[in-house]
């Protein structure tokens, strides 16, 4: 069967979402393809059993799977499966289950080479557009997706459009002001977490339950700003957005100058057709980059839309890392425990005072702490009690006190720490031949690498965040940096760029090879800013929506 | 991500059983220890959760949560085996220092023996899994049929997250 269409687009979520949202309500037909089911906000429950324990969200990895390439230190390679890449397949993405620490990029992450210079090893790039040419669409998404936040003044503070967010800051813990006074003692400016989430009714969506389980579970209120509640049930009430989910799309075809259609499975692993006059590639990262070299044809016998040999190339994760801290309440007065225990606000607080920063005489880009409770569910929690300081198991009484006096007589508060991931050659996506998933295509293989700048900017940002945590008066204090990826803060693969010799995309997000494919997701990203990406991947598919509806109504 | 502690759970196959069926809807089963897999997991759990809290064991249904686990095709087959094989392992190394099964040793002699297979790498990475499934017994949404009455929330005066689950979603 072939579905006909003006816009097809391969992913739901945000970096899809916007392009339906907009284009379906200037009137075109768009047709959306996911991989994963449809949910609706009836069907998130707080079951750490299905959500957390047995990943109902992401596919079984016997089925769906990636393969990772490690260096080790000698340089060699070792591949091995198990790994798991996946972070939301549904309706939505992965933006379902985000905690929302929403941050826009500054302007020097916009021009790191300019700014920075050249970093060895690494392929450091400035961005074809800069923050002003962005910054409409963060403003969009603040006021059309919904964020929450306050202004105050920082030292990294950027420019903006309007005076302050839409919306107040969700409901905030005590603890809150107590960061604020180990931050001010320090010298530090803390400032109210910008939060993709809001605090009461708006948007035709309902506001914060504050259920205290908020990050890796879809929302049941759909106050968070997640790209389905924001946008596309949205753009199914205007009748020209049809979601097709279930639909995993293996096959992207072209003639040699533009693409003709698209080939999906359904749910019983039924092949289907979709043309349209424009495609969107919005699959996330690794995914998009897949297919792309999984859709080689006669005019691109290196995957689709791959002249430059650069699909897949100079992948990137979110640098850094976390850490935590103990408060004991041996420590605290009965009115701070009492306070301690409140379940359901959110600590809401950040640091960006080192977003750039000299160290022995060497400029750096630095980037973000968040200040967050340990997460709620139970069963990590506990777990985290079995191994005594030496690493050895423990059980009975021993581990009954611990698990009381973690539960009960304590609370951890943690951190993580954003920096930039350097893209270079030793990280990149192609896809592996001998490994098929259950429809016999071909998985990503993924390999990795962690550029040592990376480690040394997140160490830099860490010390800071233990310094805080010291001040709050914390015990059993900890951090760990370290290079392994966060498979949920992932990007770049196709390069945006004014150079089709080392770009894949080009300014706007259109493939450079085909007139009539572009790639919204965060594979556009030839670096990533020092802050969680799908602020940046809402705002720059509003914007690409923008230059494809001024070409559809122009009918260039 | 392959968690560190897994690395072994793929090596040294013994006595595989036969997994077969689904998940059901109530995901716990009965709570009697049908086979010598279950009793030895129950006493097992009996041993190192019981000492200072043995009332929330005794009303947790773990057996029965652990049949759930077996059946359970969410988890892959050889995580299933791998729970399996440790209580075929952990009963021979009984035997080895012993000359009895561990359903039979004394209080003394099953500390001993599970001090002594933690320090194996094996016996680390298996107890650590078991405790994990003993946890999902305690703090799973009562639905799941383990946690009885909340009776594990209550034990460490846990919160749970609303909207609840009113079914079982694997």
């Amino acid at each position: 069967m072939t579905t006909k269409a003006d816009i097809c687009i391969i992913g739901s979520g945000a970096g899809g979402a916007p392009v339906a949202y907009t284009l379906a309500k200037a009137g075109y037909k768009v047709v959306v393809l996911e991989k994963g089911s449809l949910y609706d906000e009836r069907d998130f429950k707080k079951d750490e059993i299905a959500v957390s324990r047995r990943s109902l969200f992401t596919p079984d990895l016997k089925d769906e799977f990636h393969m990772v390439e490690t260096l080790d230190e000698e340089g060699k390679i070792t591949k091995e499966g198990g790994w798991n890449f996946w972070n939301g397949s549904m309706v939505g993405g992965s933006s379902n289950l985000m905690s929302g620490y929403f941050h826009r990029m500054k302007p020097n992450d916009f021009k790191l080479y300019s700014a920075f210079g050249d970093v060895e090893g690494a392929n450091v790039v400035d961005w074809p557009i800069d923050y002003e040419t962005m910054e409409p669409y963060y403003t969009k998404v603040e006021e059309v997706v919904g964020v929450s936040g306050k202004m105050v003044e920082h030292p990294f503070r950027e420019k903006r459009s309007t005076a302050d967010f839409p919306y107040p800051p969700t409901w905030e813990h005590p603890i809150a002001k107590w960061i604020d006074d180990s931050c001010s003692k320090l010298g530090y400016f803390a400032m109210p977490t910008p939060r993709a989430i809001i605090p009461y009714d708006a948007l035709d969506r309902r506001g914060c339950s504050y259920s205290n389980l908020c990050g890796s579970y879809g929302c049941a209120t759909g106050a968070k700003s997640h790209a389905k509640s924001a946008l596309l049930d949205k753009a199914v009430c205007t009748n020209n957005c049809t979601i097709i989910a279930d639909a995993f799309v293996y096959k992207i075809e072209s003639e040699k100058t533009e693409a003709t259609a698209i080939h999906y499975y359904d749910k019983d692993g039924s092949s289907h057709t979709v043309q349209a006059k424009i495609y969107i590639l919005a699959a996330q990262a690794i995914e998009s980059s897949r297919l792309l070299l999984n859709s080689k044809n006669s005019h691109f016998p290196n995957g689709l839309a791959n002249s430059s040999g650069e699909v897949g190339k100079n992948l990137i994760f979110s640098a850094g890392g976390s850490g935590s801290g103990r408060l004991d309440f041996k420590n605290l007065t009965q009115e701070q425990q009492d306070s301690l225990l409140l379940h359901g606000a959110f600590v809401n607080r950040s640091l960006q005072d080192w977003y750039e920063y000299n160290k022995d005489g060497k400029p750096y880009k630095g980037g973000t702490i968040d200040f967050l409770f340990e997460h709620a569910n139970a069963i990590p929690r506990a777990l985290d009690q079995v191994y005594d300081i030496n690493g050895d198991l423990q059980w009975g009484k021993t581990l009954s006190k611990n698990l009381h006096h973690a539960f009960e007589r304590s609370r951890v508060i943690t951190f993580e720490v954003f920096n930039d991931w350097m893209p270079t050659d030793n990280c990149f996506v192609t896809v592996d031949e001998e490994e098929k998933d259950k429809w016999e295509i071909p998985v990503g293989k993924i390999r990795l690498y962690g550029h040592p700048q990376d480690l040394k900017v997140g160490n830099h940002l860490a010390q800071k965040a233990v310094e805080v945590l010291k001040g709050l008066g914390c015990e059993d204090i900890s951090s760990n940096i370290s290079a392994a990826p966060p498979p949920n803060l992932v990007a770049g693969g196709c390069r945006f760029g004014t150079d089709p010799k080392h770009s894949v995309l080009d300014v706007n997000c259109k493939t450079h090879d085909l007139k009539n494919l572009y790639v919204t997701d965060a594979s556009f990203m030839p670096t990533g800013g020092s802050v969680p990406y799908t602020w940046t991947i809402y705002a720059n598919s509003f914007r690409v929506a923008d230059k494809i509806l001024e070409r559809l109504q122009n009918n260039v | 991500m392959i968690n560190r502690r897994d690395f072994f759970q793929y090596s040294g196959m013994v006595g595989v059983a036969v997994l077969v069926g689904v998940a059901a809807k109530k995901y716990a089963q009965s709570n009697n220890p049908s086979t010598e897999t279950y009793k030895i997991i129950e006493a097992l759990i009996d041993h190192m959760f019981a000492d200072s809290d043995g009332y929330v064991t005794s009303q947790l249904n773990v057996v029965g949560y652990f049949k759930g686990v077996l059946n359970d095709t969410r988890i892959s087959i050889d995580q299933r085996h791998y729970l399996i094989n440790g209580t075929v392992w952990l009963d021979e190394t009984a035997e080895e220092e012993y000359d009895k099964s561990f359903l039979k040793l004394t209080h003394d002699e099953k500390e001993r023996l599970l001090k002594k297979i933690s320090m194996l790498r094996w016996g680390d990475s298996w107890l650590y899994k078991v405790m994990g499934y003993y946890f999902e017994t305690a703090f799973s949404d009562p639905i799941y049929g383990g946690n009885i009455n909340g009776v594990g929330w209550k034990w460490l005066a846990y919160e749970p997250g609303f909207p609840r689950p009113n079914e079982v979603a694997i």
